[in-house]
């Protein structure tokens, strides 16, 4: 089986929001997913268009167009889906994330872990 | 009782956005657009953020970076030769060197929004390689004839990947691969004619001693881009 390029963050993000959203993963939903993940910084709808082109070119994702629907003023939703080679590469950076929490953690201790979930919980509300 | 459809943007600023998203993705562009929408200066705001990494996005994906190269090279090189060909002298300025580079750039911007926009009766763009095309033609006739039919024969060679829409299943570079075997572009088609009028007028050039090449070429453009015009406004 063929080996996926590492991901970047960002890549990663996107690709995380798809996984979620399943079969309702196109343009909007993922912004708002990876917008979601992201917190506290922003994401620009332009940039997840320009990662998703990137996502879909290394072959990670495969993209087809819905039906037409009025809220959208009549226009088809490009739906995003992952594949094998995606979920691959997904589940080695999430694999590399595991071990630097836990190498970090052990260094600077269990104290250090918990502040930054506090900040995470205090901006997810 | 049906509820009421939630209100877009009007059709005039959906027509002016829609002109500046690449065809290819403008189905799902715009209509995201439209399902964010919730005022004009909003909807405004949002298309100035998405439209240029949308058509960054698409020229990143149709333009090749090698055959790009070439064609700069080709450019920078026939603007290079024709001025060695015409007036040595000039070529000892350094400026003039540097100078070469504004028709080589220009040309390149086009051919790369060409390649992104799917140069098929998308008139503005031929207004944009038409310009091009002029201020080649201003700065240096046999260089920009030598560039356009050299870079006419690069595109012939590496058919930069067209719309396919109905094949988006696929990732990009397989749609690429596919579309190699497309038939010749409206603009590489229209860089050939052009380029064949200038070598005639030159030729008439050289033999009669009168220059009517500028004002010739001048007239083919402004005749082709009318064309395009009313073939688009017939579509």
């Amino acid at each position: 089986m063929a080996r996926p390029d590492s991901l970047g963050q960002f890549e990663q993000l996107v690709l995380t929001a798809i996984l979620t959203l399943r079969d309702d993963a196109y343009g909007v939903s993922i912004h708002s997913k990876a917008a979601e993940l992201a917190k506290p910084r922003d994401v620009s709808l332009g940039a997840i268009y320009v990662t998703l082109d990137r996502l879909e070119d290394k072959g990670l994702v495969t993209s087809r167009l819905s039906d037409p629907r009025p809220e959208r003023g009549g226009r088809a939703k490009r739906c995003y889906q992952l594949e094998a080679l995606g979920e691959r590469a997904l589940q080695e950076s999430a694999a590399t994330a595991k071990r630097i929490w836990d190498v970090t953690t052990e260094i600077w201790g269990k104290e250090w872990a918990k502040v930054p979930r506090k900040q995470w919980g205090k901006q997810n509300g | 009782m049906a509820e009421p459809l939630p209100s877009g943007p009007s059709k005039v600023l959906e027509a002016i956005v829609g002109l500046l998203v690449p065809p290819a993705c403008r189905e799902e562009v715009m209509g995201d657009l439209h399902e964010k929408y919730t005022g004009p200066a909003q909807y405004l705001l949002l298309a100035l953020q998405v439209v240029p990494c949308v058509i960054v996005g698409r020229i990143r994906r149709t333009t090749d970076a090698l055959v790009l190269l070439t064609e700069a090279l080709l450019i920078y090189g026939s603007f290079l030769a024709a001025i060695w060909y015409t007036d040595k002298t000039r070529l000892l300025d350094p400026w003039e060197l540097v100078r070469l580079a504004i028709p080589t750039g220009l040309n390149l911007i086009a051919l790369a929004l060409e390649h992104a926009w799917d140069f098929e009766a998308r008139w503005p763009l031929m207004l944009i390689r038409g310009g091009a095309i002029g201020i080649s033609i201003a700065f240096n006739t046999y260089g920009a004839c030598a560039s356009l039919a050299l870079v006419s024969a690069v595109e012939i060679l590496f058919r930069p990947g067209a719309n396919l829409p109905e094949g988006a299943a696929g990732p990009a570079l397989w749609l690429k691969q596919r579309s190699q075997s497309a038939v010749v572009s409206m603009g590489t088609k229209f860089s050939i004619a052009v380029a064949t009028v200038i070598t005639l007028e030159a030729i008439i050039q050289a033999l009669t001693g009168v220059r009517p090449a500028i004002m010739g070429a001048a007239i083919i453009i402004a005749v082709a881009v009318g064309m395009q015009f009313n073939k688009s406004r017939k579509e």
